[in-house]
């Protein structure tokens, strides 16, 4: 019944496992070598464009104004939306077929969003810095 | 007559629309926390009153897929889950009802603690009732996500913050392996409902069943980690111990509970015929749970950590009883679901008490602080006295009885040795719980005496736990035909049999 027990080469698994084993053994592996290879070879010396931090490019400036964490209501708002949408375009394309029943299941899942936005709107995360 | 199927769901759809309609609420600003805990109040009566009729009325042993073209049998109403459902929105309302006191005393806390706590609820029952490995795996979330905030709901505080967190990630982390066990038993058997795995394991019970035992031990590493057992243990203390003192009653009394609710169901149902590999499994746990359990709880100066450790114990004996289901499936299914309530109202009890003493100051925190207190609040410190006898195992009290039936399965199936290390940690247990006991009566400190006077409800419901503790231990011998232990284990026996009939 159980065969976990004992070793089988000839297991269905075993080839999945081998290749988990050696997929580990290969992470660990170029891991070290990468660290090794990274302590061995690298330059030391300290140079003052390389200490800077890596902009692509343009130079590091200090950021001149700060961002609102209030951006961050708006985007989960948004995402509120967003997922909305994906799982409304399945329904419609597929509108015909699910018929009465697909529609109710679908306002229901609206409304319910809905109740979330509401309750987001009268607690005043849409308005500027005026959270209730 | 034809019930109609909308009667069966009718506790679920009170605690959902509760929730919502708390959250909607919550937004008006002439409702305090009072009408917030009045209305949610409200609909969960409304729901535990749907429930008893269910059960009065649905006979003794019931089973239905309600809307079944509709839910496709991924719900399933029978009286294993309405029992279990009776349990859990008693902790709603127990817990609302004890902590009124201390959310009215904290800023922090507003009318959305209610919509979670019921959306908790909401999702544990939806997790007991739940016929299908996806659709508990939601109710799970709804469940362990509301707590998540609930925890860290009163955000001045670094600890709450810090608990959450924690919570949040260990808790995904450990709710990732329920959907790779799902997978793997979806890729086995090709179906996640909970009746048609248990019909592949008999029928291909001769050929390999690797996969589906990987599947089911990934599901219940989410288990035992949900239930603190042994090597997944380590968040419980810093968690329960972070969170405020209610939303601990809470998590401890009804989480349990509704963890195992789910987890019998699908061991009985599905993993009855290859249950023999992980017996091995869980001794080991049972053991290095109950001993690392019960050195945690030793160790603790903090009444509140010790608490936390000793839940950690319960598990130990919890699981004793998962492995004898082997041998007597009825009567260690029904003695787990006897201990949950037994512990369930103790533990509510306990921290409640803690909760309502420590409630206008945070004074009162380890054992040394309640030296003398029976000289200055008798009722409170008798009150604290029965559930930590309750606790600790004492005759005459429900507790006793849990233990008592939990320890003679184990024996009868043949696991002494669970026996008796289960036996040898109620005997450490009393050491932590006696010492309370023993600080609060023999000792004499009443230097301060600023404890909140016995007013509001909170008392009076903590004193009918303690008054319903003592009835279970003693109260079948006095009144025969009034509810009683026998009621609760008869109870705990059909909603057991209700889990094979269809």
């Amino acid at each position: 019944m159980t065969q976990l027990s004992h070793m089988d080469f000839a297991h269905p698994y075993f080839g999945a496992f081998f290749l988990l084993a050696f997929g580990v053994a290969v992470f660990y592996g170029i891991t070290v070598v990468a660290r090794i290879v990274s302590r061995r070879m690298a330059r030391l010396d300290t140079e003052k464009l390389k200490l800077t931090i890596y902009e692509c490019g343009p130079e590091v400036s200090k950021q001149p104004n700060k961002i609102s964490a209030h951006f961050y209501l708006f985007a989960l708002l948004f995402i509120l939306f967003d997922v909305e949408i994906i799982f409304m375009f399945p329904w419609a394309v597929n509108f015909k077929i699910l018929g009465w029943f697909g529609f109710i299941e679908m306002v229901l899942f609206v409304l319910l969003l809905a109740i979330g936005f509401v309750y987001a709107w009268k607690k005043g995360a849409l308005e500027w810095h005026s959270i209730r | 007559m034809q019930t109609p199927d909308i009667t069966y769901l009718l506790p679920l759809f009170f605690v959902g629309v509760g929730a919502i309609l708390l959250m909607i609420l919550s937004t008006f600003k002439n409702i305090n926390i009072k009408k917030g805990a009045i209305a949610s109040l409200v609909f969960l009566t409304l729901a535990i009153v749907s429930n008893i009729y269910n059960l009065n009325t649905l006979g003794d042993i019931y089973s239905v897929y309600p809307f079944s073209d509709v839910f496709n049998n991924m719900i399933v109403v029978d009286t294993y889950a309405s029992y279990f459902s009776t349990i859990l929105i008693l902790g709603g309302i127990l817990t609302i009802l004890i902590g009124l006191h201390y959310f009215q005393r904290r800023k922090e806390f507003t009318v959305e603690f209610f919509s979670l706590l019921l959306f908790s609820v909401f999702g544990m029952m939806l997790l007991v009732h739940a016929n299908e490995l996806i659709t508990a795996f939601i109710a799970l979330e709804i469940a362990s996500i509301s707590l998540y905030i609930m925890i860290g709901f009163e955000k001045v505080i670094d600890k709450r913050i810090e608990a959450s967190y924690k919570y949040l990630v260990l808790g995904s982390l450990a709710g990732v392996f329920f959907l790779l066990g799902s997978s793997f038993i979806y890729g086995a058997t090709g179906t996640t409902s909970i009746g048609e795995i248990g019909i592949f394991v008999s029928n291909n019970i001769d050929s390999n069943m690797s996969l589906i035992i990987l599947g089911g031990t990934m599901i219940l590493i989410t288990f035992l980690f949900k239930i603190a057992a042994f090597p997944f243990q380590n968040w419980a203390i810093d968690v329960y111990d972070g969170a405020s003192l209610p939303v601990t009653a809470f998590m401890a009394a009804t989480f349990k509970a509704a963890v195992f609710g789910f987890i019998l169901r699908l061991v009985l149902v599905d993993f009855d015929l290859i249950r023999d590999f992980w017996d091995d499994m869980f001794v080991y746990i049972i053991i290095f749970t109950l001993a690392y359990g019960s050195f945690l709880a030793i160790i603790q100066k903090s009444l509140k950590r010790m608490l936390v450790s000793s839940s950690i114990v319960h598990t130990g004996y919890l699981l004793i009883a998962f492995v004898s289901i082997g041998v007597i499936g009825e009567n260690a299914a029904s003695s787990i679901i006897f201990y949950l309530v037994a512990y369930f109202l103790s533990a509510l009890g306990a921290f409640g008490l803690i909760a309502y003493i420590s409630s206008e100051d945070q004074l009162r925190i380890t054992y040394d602080d309640f030296r003398g207190f029976s000289h200055i609040r008798p009722y409170m410190a008798a009150m604290l006295s029965v559930f930590m006898l309750s606790l600790a195992g004492i005759p005459s009290t429900i507790g006793f009885i849990g233990k008592f039936y939990i320890f003679t399965g184990a024996i009868e199936s043949g696991n002494e040795i669970l026996a008796i290390v289960g036996i040898t940690a109620t005997f450490v247990s009393v050491y932590y719980y006696f010492k309370l006991i023993a600080v609060m009566y023999f000792y004499r400190s009443p230097e301060m005496t600023d404890v909140p006077p016995l007013k509001g409800i909170a008392p009076l419901v903590i004193a009918v736990i303690a008054l319903m503790i003592i009835w279970g231990g003693i109260g079948n011998t006095l009144i025969a035909y009034f509810p009683g232990v026998d009621f609760l284990i008869d109870m705990a026996k059909l909603s057991y049999k209700s889990l094979f009939i269809l």
